[in-house]
């Protein structure tokens, strides 16, 4: 639209600055465009993409963050760098690292412009030289990132135990009241309306069976219901009742013998800690009883003392168990308690499989409990299969005699396996099958 | 001396200057920016008009910062939020965080709309609204714009509406999966509306493919003329015609894949799933995505030919009103807008930037146009490297050759590359290729290396990669669309037989997954991989490929 000074410049006297006088030529407008949200809203969605695709390269990350969060939770506020390869937008185009591109500048044939891609580098065309693969770097805080891992996370099969301290809040809808959608409860809204109907209009010609009826232009009659909102609509209300369901314990128990190196030490360190931040943050009343043994065993130790063991020698695993099943029977009744034990061990035990004493007391502990996880560290056997000549462990060939679903097996060879076996521990399951309930 | 157009007409510089400015100044700084620029834009506009460019009425808008992002990921105010424009946004975001500044940002409507950065100076404006209509000018001229939609605006909030909707129906998931599909192949169109596919009903696209095969065959099938034709076909008497086999489907290559799926897909885009009045969203996404495409394909076309254009109004522009002292001569503004367009017209070592690349070119045509020799005194040559002498050549001839708004109107930048930047300008703007190469010595590495100074080269590579858009050819092949007699896709890629012609697979091989969800039956692409021929299939979520024996194929 023409602005205010517009006068001065069509009427005035007729110069060398030509004004169309046929036409403005536009105009500008200040129009508040600061409540436009598409870019904002595109960003959550992309940001959403970027969640799931975390999600899925979560056991890559793992390590990482195994790495990097203390044990102690004194790093959860920490921001982790996780980076995630470029969303794909695929169109046909034509290769990588091929075809030739135009610039300018000075130079010489020969002359490098740009960095070419050393494994890293995508290089398209059109993205010639570009660093990195354009992917992003996620600031995700650790907190954050233990809490997608532990939601898919569960201690299995867990059964009621009468003298159970654990709860568990599920919203229970017991109560109706007058409200608005959308907490509406249409079906009980549906049925007042029709009970107040049948009630008040009971010699009403136009009404039946508590429903209005009314005509199309067809002639066809129709029954609807006579809606009242003020007066009909229910609305669903919730409370939370705390039920005590269960009770559980975890004995995690770690080898500690000579034959643990350095990376077994670190592996099993963040195996258990692992666990251990599991079940604190899913759980608020698990148990859990920290022990270590070598060619003897100590159980009820510290959580610190657990996790900095320093101590070595033989490797007996009767001692541990005899002590456990002592435990158990004097503190940790089965008929009240879910019983987890966890052991992390490189399997090199001193007894062979077949020891009588062994089966017997290994038995009688997976007979106690609703699982028993073992991770084996397994790092040098994996990366020099020659040495060890592709045989089992003493503790994995026992195992495999056993053959018993109660007994969940992980061997732990890179930092992608811990994610692994975890998983394999604690995941999820849809439905229950595959597990075999202790009567 | 340098005439960008010669056509203009003098007058008498400065005296209305001495009448206008006094009041401009003090009736102006009373007012809000916005009031400022709507009093200028007259002004603009009637400059333009005199040097003889024709830009169209413009709707200006300043617009927050983020606003402006928002456009400028989303190609179209009113577009429908998805993660696509979400990631650009951000990352436009970040980039102005880093100090990068749109400064121009104009979407080909009617009227078309420009947004002016809040906060900038006025002297910014005023460069930003002197260069949009450059733009609002080769948009309403140039061919390649000729059946773009101006009704855009309209469309693209309806389309936004509607697919709200499907979101709010269907759930956001559904609908994502289907437009990333529809987007995998948006460049594989055919923006001519009276292509064949385009422009008949399926039946008739069909019965056209058979005749024209038959004529095709029967042309190729007969004998040549000649003036014994009468004597010859005595020898084919009693003898049975040759009789055209069938037509395959399609009966020649189709580019539009898009199109091509749109109509012909086995089982159609109707998903009984939903509500009747929901059944036709995924035929609506393919349609209004491929709407969106043919309107953004034109500018892709243009690039440089279109900045370059509006670049060297904003220069004309500025210059006039300089001289007319409208800003005056060494003032903060004056050298404030040398400094900006500066930064505009930039050399980058990697990628020619239009702005200075169309800037130069032009201005290279219109020295020609005028009849002025190069500054530096080196000759002018044509395409073919012949010497000429605009100097000695006759008005006719120039205005024939060179007249900027002849060439504006009837180029896309494929031939304008390749016809106007000629050997001098690739001189001029340093220009260099470049390609992945290993140095001298064995240390040194792999890298991006210049391989060519030849100007020759230079402009046959660049305006090569004009062509299609820089895109590789990809069709339909002739049956391909009921390929093995199971309603099949096949699909070939038109390879031209160079280094760097292989397509990206792992893109290729992502799209013809998105392509299964399309056609929801096998899909097949052909194409070349280090000089031999491989077949990918895509069923299902997994893609295989296989080396095609040549015997098997001939």
């Amino acid at each position: 639209m023409p602005g205010p000074l517009d006068r001065l410049y069509t009427r005035g006297p007729r110069t060398s600055i030509p004004v169309s006088l046929e036409s403005p030529g536009g105009s500008v407008s200040g129009k508040k465009h600061d409540l436009e949200r598409t870019g904002e809203i595109g960003k959550a969605r992309f940001n959403d993409r970027l969640k799931r695709k975390l999600r899925e390269r979560l056991p890559d990350i793992v390590g990482d963050v195994i790495g990097k969060v203390p044990i102690d939770g004194s790093g959860d506020k920490d921001v982790i760098n996780v980076h995630l390869p470029p969303e794909q937008r695929p169109i046909f185009q034509r290769g990588e690292n091929s075809g030739e591109g135009y610039g300018s500048g000075e130079g010489e044939p020969g002359d490098i412009v740009a960095p070419g891609p050393n494994g890293n580098g995508r290089g398209r065309r059109g993205g010639h030289g570009q660093e990195g693969d354009g992917g992003y770097d996620i600031p995700v805080p650790a907190e954050e990132l233990l809490k997608m891992i532990f939601e898919d996370w569960e201690l299995p099969d867990m059964e009621e135990k009468a003298s159970g301290e654990m709860t568990e809040d599920t919203p229970v809808f017991n109560d109706t009241r007058k409200s608005q959608a959308p907490q509406t409860d249409w079906r009980r809204s549906a049925k007042r309306a029709i009970a107040r109907t049948a009630a008040t209009k009971k010699n009403d010609p136009n009404y039946e069976h508590g429903l209005k009826i009314i005509t199309d232009e067809n002639g066809n009659k129709k029954h609807v219901i006579d809606w009242r909102p003020d007066e009909d609509l229910q609305r669903k209300v919730w409370t939370t009742p705390q039920k005590p369901i269960t009770n559980a314990v975890v004995y995690a128990m770690r080898d500690v013998s000579g034959s643990i190196g350095e990376e077994e030490t670190y592996a099993a360190n963040v195996m258990l800690s692992w666990t251990v931040r599991f079940l604190k943050t899913q759980y608020d009343k698990v148990e859990i009883v920290f022990g270590f043994h070598h060619s003897s065993a100590k159980i009820n130790v510290t959580e610190e003392q657990f996790f900095n063991p320093g101590e070595s020698g033989g490797t007996d695993l009767i001692p541990a168990l005899e002590l456990i099943n002592k435990d158990i029977d004097r503190n940790h009744p089965t008929s009240d308690w879910n019983i987890y034990p966890f052991y992390v061990g490189d399997g090199e035990i001193f007894e062979s499989p077949n020891n009588p004493d062994l089966v017997k007391s290994f038995t009688e502990l997976t007979g106690k409990s609703r699982r028993l996880f073992y991770a084996q560290t397994s790092m040098m056997e994996a990366r020099y299969p020659q040495w060890y000549g592709g045989n089992e462990t003493n503790l994995m060939k026992l195992i495999q005699n056993l053959n018993d679903p109660h007994i969940i097996s992980a061997k732990i060879t890179d930092k992608a396996s811990m994610k692994k076996g975890l998983d394999s521990f604690f995941k999820k399951k849809e439905g229950r099958e595959g597990a075999v309930p202790r009567s | 001396m340098s005439k960008p157009n010669p056509a203009e007409t003098g007058g008498q510089p400065g005296k209305l200057a001495d009448f206008l400015r006094p009041r401009l100044d003090k009736r102006l700084s009373e007012k809000t920016q916005e009031e400022r620029m709507d009093a200028l834009i007259p002004v603009i506009f009637g400059i333009a008009k005199e040097l003889k460019f024709q830009p169209l009425e413009t709707k200006f808008e300043i617009a927050p910062t983020d606003y402006i992002d928002t456009i400028a990921a989303y190609s179209m105010p009113g577009a429908p939020p998805d993660w696509r424009g979400g990631e650009d946004y951000w990352k436009l975001k970040k980039e102005r965080e880093k100090g990068s500044v749109i400064y121009e940002l104009v979407v080909n409507t009617l009227p078309p709309l420009a947004f002016l950065a809040e906060n900038n100076p006025d002297i910014a404006q005023i460069l930003v609204i002197a260069h949009v209509m450059g733009h609002t000018d080769f948009f309403a001229h140039n061919v390649a714009f000729k059946n773009t939609d101006r009704y855009m605006g309209q469309n693209i909030i309806a389309r936004t509406e509607r697919i709200l909707y499907y979101e709010e129906q269907l759930g956001i998931p559904k609908v994502e999966e289907f437009v990333d599909a529809a987007n995998a192949i948006a460049w594989n169109i055919d923006p001519d509306p009276k292509s064949p596919i385009n422009n008949m009903t399926n039946e008739e696209y069909k019965a056209w493919g058979k005749k024209r095969f038959k004529e095709l065959w029967e042309t190729s099938h007969r004998r040549p003329r000649s003036a014994y034709d009468d004597l010859l076909e005595l020898e084919d008497r009693g003898k049975e015609k040759p009789v055209a086999p069938n037509a395959p489907f399609p009966a020649f290559e189709e580019r539009d894949i898009m199109q091509f799926i749109r109509k012909f897909a086995p089982d159609g885009f109707i998903d009984e799933s939903v509500p009747e009045e929901l059944k036709e969203w995924q035929a609506d996404i393919l349609d209004s995505t491929r709407k969106m495409m043919v309107h953004l394909w034109p500018q892709a076309e243009t690039k440089i030919m279109n900045e370059g254009w509006a670049s060297y109004a904003h220069t004309s522009i500025l210059h006039k009103m300089i001289e007319r002292d409208l800003i005056p001569k060494e003032s903060d503004d004056a050298i404030e807008s040398s400094r900006m367009h500066a930064g505009v017209v930039q050399g980058h070592p990697l990628h020619p930037n239009p702005y200075q690349l169309g800037l130069a070119i032009w201005e290279d045509i219109a020295r020609k146009y005028a009849g002025d020799p190069r500054k530096d005194g080196k000759p002018d040559r044509d395409w073919m490297g012949n010497i000429i002498d605009v100097t000695k050549m006759s008005k006719e001839e120039r205005e024939r050759r060179y007249n900027p708004r002849h060439i504006m109107e009837t180029h896309r930048d494929e031939s304008f590359i390749r016809e106007f930047l000629t050997p001098a300008l690739v001189e001029d703007l340093k220009l260099y290729q470049y390609a992945l190469r290993d140095g001298e010595n064995s240390w040194e590495g792999k890298h991006w290396r210049i391989t060519t100074r030849q100007a020759q080269e230079i402009i046959n590579g660049m305006a090569e990669q004009h062509i299609n858009n820089g895109l590789p050819v990809i069709v339909v092949a002739p049956g391909g669309g009921d390929y093995k007699g199971k309603k099949e896709l096949y699909l070939l890629h038109k390879h031209e037989g160079k280094e760097g012609s292989d397509l990206f697979l792992k893109d290729a091989k992502a799209v013809l997954t998105h392509l299964y969800t399309l056609w929801k039956r096998p899909v097949h692409l052909e194409t070349v991989v280090d000089g031999k021929r491989y077949l990918y299939t895509c069923q299902g979520n997994k893609v295989s490929g296989k080396e095609i024996k040549e015997e098997a194929t001939s």
